[in-house]
């Protein structure tokens, strides 16, 4: 079974560079962040390690734990500063054409939609 | 200096983020360099650098610290020569949430007792920064506990899995991975234990 959650405009994530959203229907807490190939990607954002919060770190190039630095792969989510089980899970991802938003006169720039694949747990 | 708070976590979770010592460096503006000396499954030994609150003094102390029991611990330092200690007493107050009270005495004898209005406002404004700065850490641990959140290992896999409403018992001494930050002293407890 596929859903899918809105998480944030193209336009907000190009001007924040990263967003960290709690997804409740999916008991996770996601960050989207722009690569230094300006790349969508979507990953949980709940270190492994203690449960702190991931954040992009756009110098390295990595996504980093504000509450002890490890550090993690933008690729493939694995954890870089030590050899551990678990790993940041990747949301897959589509971006649709703007829809008219409800109290806005404006058309919203492209939306982000997070993608969460249950079969494929 | 006594210091009372409430907080929306189990008395487990606060403890576990006072017994946390790597978090302090990236979370606390203040703290910087460390290392622990010893650690056993209810002390710690370390000596760290820290940073004093708006004079921005830095200096170097060591910090002994010592579970008293379950969910209270003690904990010496020393600031400008002087002996601190600082007790904290954490009870769980209901469902998910807990009580701590923080203790902070000064030894302070001759001309020291001269530092004791300087002591006190320094305290005061150590306390509530680093009370601030550790209240996500808190209760977001909780919340993610709460989700069935394994250390090491984190979230289970499926969507249906992530409930949990067992109590959450900390061990110590903190797990930690094999690379990382290790005591500079190692010494197993059969070691220290007088043997006739």
């Amino acid at each position: 079974m596929q859903s899918k959650i809105f998480v944030c405009s193209k336009k907000e994530i190009l001007k924040k560079k990263y967003i960290n959203i709690w997804v409740e229907q999916w008991k996770d807490e996601i960050i989207v962040f722009l690569d230094r190939k300006d790349k969508i990607k979507v990953f949980s954002s709940i270190c492994p390690h203690f449960g702190g919060e991931i954040i992009f770190d756009e110098i390295t190039n990595e996504l980093k734990c504000k509450w002890h630095n490890w550090r993690f792969c933008v690729d493939t989510g694995k954890c870089l500063t030590h050899k551990i089980i678990g790993r940041l899970k990747s949301y897959d991802f589509e971006i649709k054409p703007g829809i008219l938003k409800k109290y806005s006169a404006e058309t919203v720039d492209n939306d982000i939609y997070a993608i969460l694949q249950e079969n494929n747990e | 200096m006594i210091f009372n708070k409430e907080i929306n976590c189990s008395a487990s979770v606060a403890f576990w983020n006072y017994w946390d010592q790597e978090h302090l460096e990236h979370i606390h503006d203040g703290y910087e360099k460390f290392q622990i000396i010893y650690e056993d499954k209810d002390l710690i030994f370390s000596v760290r650098e820290v940073i004093l609150p708006l004079i921005r003094l830095k200096i170097t102390t060591p910090i002994f610290m010592k579970q008293l029991d379950k969910n209270n611990l003690i904990a010496f330092g020393i600031i400008f020569g002087v002996l601190s200690e600082t007790k904290v007493f954490i009870n769980d107050i209901g469902h998910d949430k807990c009580s701590i009270k923080v203790i902070y005495k000064f030894y302070l004898n001759g001309w020291k007792k001269l530092l004791r209005p300087l002591l006190k406002y320094l305290t005061k404004k150590w306390f509530q920064k680093v009370w601030e700065e550790d209240f996500v850490l808190k209760t977001r641990r909780q919340k993610v506990l709460k989700y069935n959140f394994k250390d090491f290992v984190g979230l289970p896999k499926k969507i249906n899995d992530r409930i949990n409403n067992d109590e959450y018992i900390l061990k110590l001494p903190l797990a930690r991975p094999k690379n990382s930050l290790a005591p500079l002293i190692k010494i197993k407890r059969e070691d220290i234990e007088f043997k006739n």
